[in-house]
């Protein structure tokens, strides 16, 4: 009984331990503002298309921070998912798939093709905005499903980040790791030796 | 409840005292043992972790119904129609009228000047635009029916984008004959088809220009369709003025007028009712010729000034382009409710 007890203890520590640091991890880079940021790596002079699998996946608003290299403004439209995917055809494009939570990046895939047509001038668009410097764009969900397709020109995009917010996700990464920490003390307590009949005796 | 046996006593000797499983310590430890595991399940349960941060699947898109909104097809007609206004209002190249105007509108704007006489092609908007039909769904080509007033003129336009990297041009604009009004369309969100070849109508826009425009041939025997009328002010005018022509050349001239649709300048909206809304563009070839008895024919002062010359001995042949709105039903006969004609071409041997 005693060697299962410890069994369940040294069970409880481990278990305890991962909600314990992923609730730590997240809590620390959430912040107090809860703000869950991704990369999006590689971006350069290929168009990069953001879809309802990944901007809208929840009821929150998403910010699309984009810095165009000196000199090569980038023009960002919005439309519905359908409009977006005829505009592009059959060009050259990097989508969005995704986000890997502990590498911080958005994962993306690549599609081979030509040229993309000039975008700016077609109806096809609920929005199109021309960005020549640091800029943020807000995708709210009230207008959802939309895609964004953000064509870059001449020397193409320096950096893009993608970046949800939600107080309540700092709270529940901290909440988790009290979690863990509960499961470790219960587990230590288990798993630490029973007091000797002679301390009790006394 | 059930008690906890006890080991007999001895005197002199204290048993060592036995923890109880009842004590608070126990009772703790299992607590706190149920609760880690309750935590445990809790937070392993299936789905869980996607539901903690709000993650849901994304919403799918509404494809059917019109692609776009009324304040959207305003915006793009309005554009259209002010770049257009703007081009035929002035000597725009044909590259300028092409970025705009397609179809029937193109046509009759790359109509040489001298055939315009002093009515100016300009479409002269000026009320703005009433959306009154999108088409419906993703695909292309996709088509805009708008709506404009001018006096007491209700003017009908029809825009259209080929593909989605292409813009929306003025494909056609018409008049629609006094007293006449465009039939009940489908909510603009649901969006409008066109109509194909399963038409469902008491014939097919195509078959309904063609047997009109024969009604109008002079001479003709036919004089009556089964689908179509042509008892409206424009087929009156057209039937008058052929009659009064061939009166006034009497036995030194012969008047020969056919009308044939124009192919690919055919486009039919389904109304609310099942019934079709269709525009269409015929060419009309009006030929005189001297007969024996007369060797030369002379020209009216407007016809020699665009011919160039006074008579003609062998022929006047003048084209001119028809512009038709037509209401197509299921059953009974189809209706014209706008037209407009327009000199295009002149040859006078």
């Amino acid at each position: 009984m005693a060697l299962l007890k410890r069994l369940a203890g040294a069970l409880l520590v481990l278990i305890g331990l991962v909600p314990l640091a992923f609730g730590t991890y997240a809590a620390a880079r959430l912040g107090t503002s809860g703000a869950a940021t991704f990369v999006v790596e590689g971006v350069g002079t290929t168009p990069v298309l953001l879809t309802p699998e990944v901007l809208n996946r929840t009821d929150l608003p998403v910010e699309i921070a984009l810095t165009p290299k000196s000199g090569a403004p980038a023009l960002v439209v919005i439309g519905t998912p359908s409009d977006t995917r005829a505009a592009l055809g059959t060009s050259r494009h990097t989508r969005v798939t995704g986000v890997d939570v502990r590498a911080g990046t958005a994962t993306t895939t690549d599609t081979a093709g030509g040229v993309i047509e000039p975008l700016g001038e077609l109806t096809l668009w609920r929005e199109t905005e021309q960005v020549s410097g640091p800029a943020t764009i807000t995708i709210t969900q009230a207008t959802a499903p939309e895609s964004v397709l953000i064509a870059p020109s001449g020397a193409g995009l320096e950096s893009m980040t993608l970046t949800w917010a939600n107080a309540t996700w700092f709270y529940q990464a901290l909440v988790l790791a009290a979690s863990g920490a509960l499961l470790m003390t219960v587990g230590w307590l288990l798993l630490r030796p029973a007091p000797k009949a002679k301390e009790l005796a006394r | 409840m059930t008690s906890t046996p006890t080991s007999p006593a001895v005197p002199g000797v204290q048993p060592p005292a036995r923890q109880p499983s009842s004590t608070p310590r126990a009772s703790t430890r299992r607590a706190a043992l149920g609760l880690a595991l309750g935590a445990t399940l809790l937070t392993t349960a299936c789905g869980l972790p996607d539901r903690v941060v709000g993650l849901h699947a994304a919403p799918t898109e509404t494809v059917s119904g019109a692609p776009f909104g009324e304040a959207t097809a305003q915006e793009i007609t309005s554009a259209t129609l002010t770049e257009a206004d703007r081009l035929l209002a002035g000597e725009a190249t044909d590259k300028q009228l092409k970025a705009v105007l397609t179809g029937p509108a193109l046509r009759l704007a790359q109509v040489a000047p001298r055939f315009r006489g002093d009515d100016p092609v300009a479409l002269e908007t000026v009320s703005a635009p009433t959306i009154l039909a999108i088409s419906a769904g993703r695909d292309w080509p996709r088509t805009i029916l708008a709506t404009t007033q001018r006096d007491s003129i209700q003017r009908v336009h029809v825009l259209t984008s080929a593909s989605p990297t292409a813009q929306f041009k003025l494909w056609l604009t018409a008049d629609l004959l006094p007293g006449a009004s465009v039939p009940a369309l489908p909510p603009l969100g649901d969006g409008t088809t066109l109509v194909g070849k399963d038409h469902g109508l008491v014939a097919a826009p195509a078959q309904v220009f063609t047997l009109y425009g024969q009604l109008l041939n002079a001479p003709t025997k036919k004089t009556a369709s089964a689908v179509v009328s042509a008892r409206d002010a424009f087929a009156n005018a057209i039937k008058a003025s052929s009659a009064q022509q061939t009166k006034a050349l009497g036995k030194l001239g012969t008047l020969t007028r056919a009308n044939a649709p124009i192919a690919d300048s055919i486009l039919a909206f389904r109304l609310a009712d099942g019934s079709a809304l269709a525009f269409g563009q015929l060419t009309r070839t009006d030929t005189i010729k001297p007969t024996s008895k007369a060797k030369r024919l002379d020209l009216p002062k407007d016809l020699a000034t665009l011919a160039k010359r006074k008579s003609v001995t062998e022929a006047l042949r003048l084209t001119t382009i028809e512009t038709l709105i037509a209401v197509i039903p299921v059953e009974k006969k189809a209706t014209v409710i706008g037209a407009a004609e327009q000199l295009a071409g002149l040859s006078a041997k």
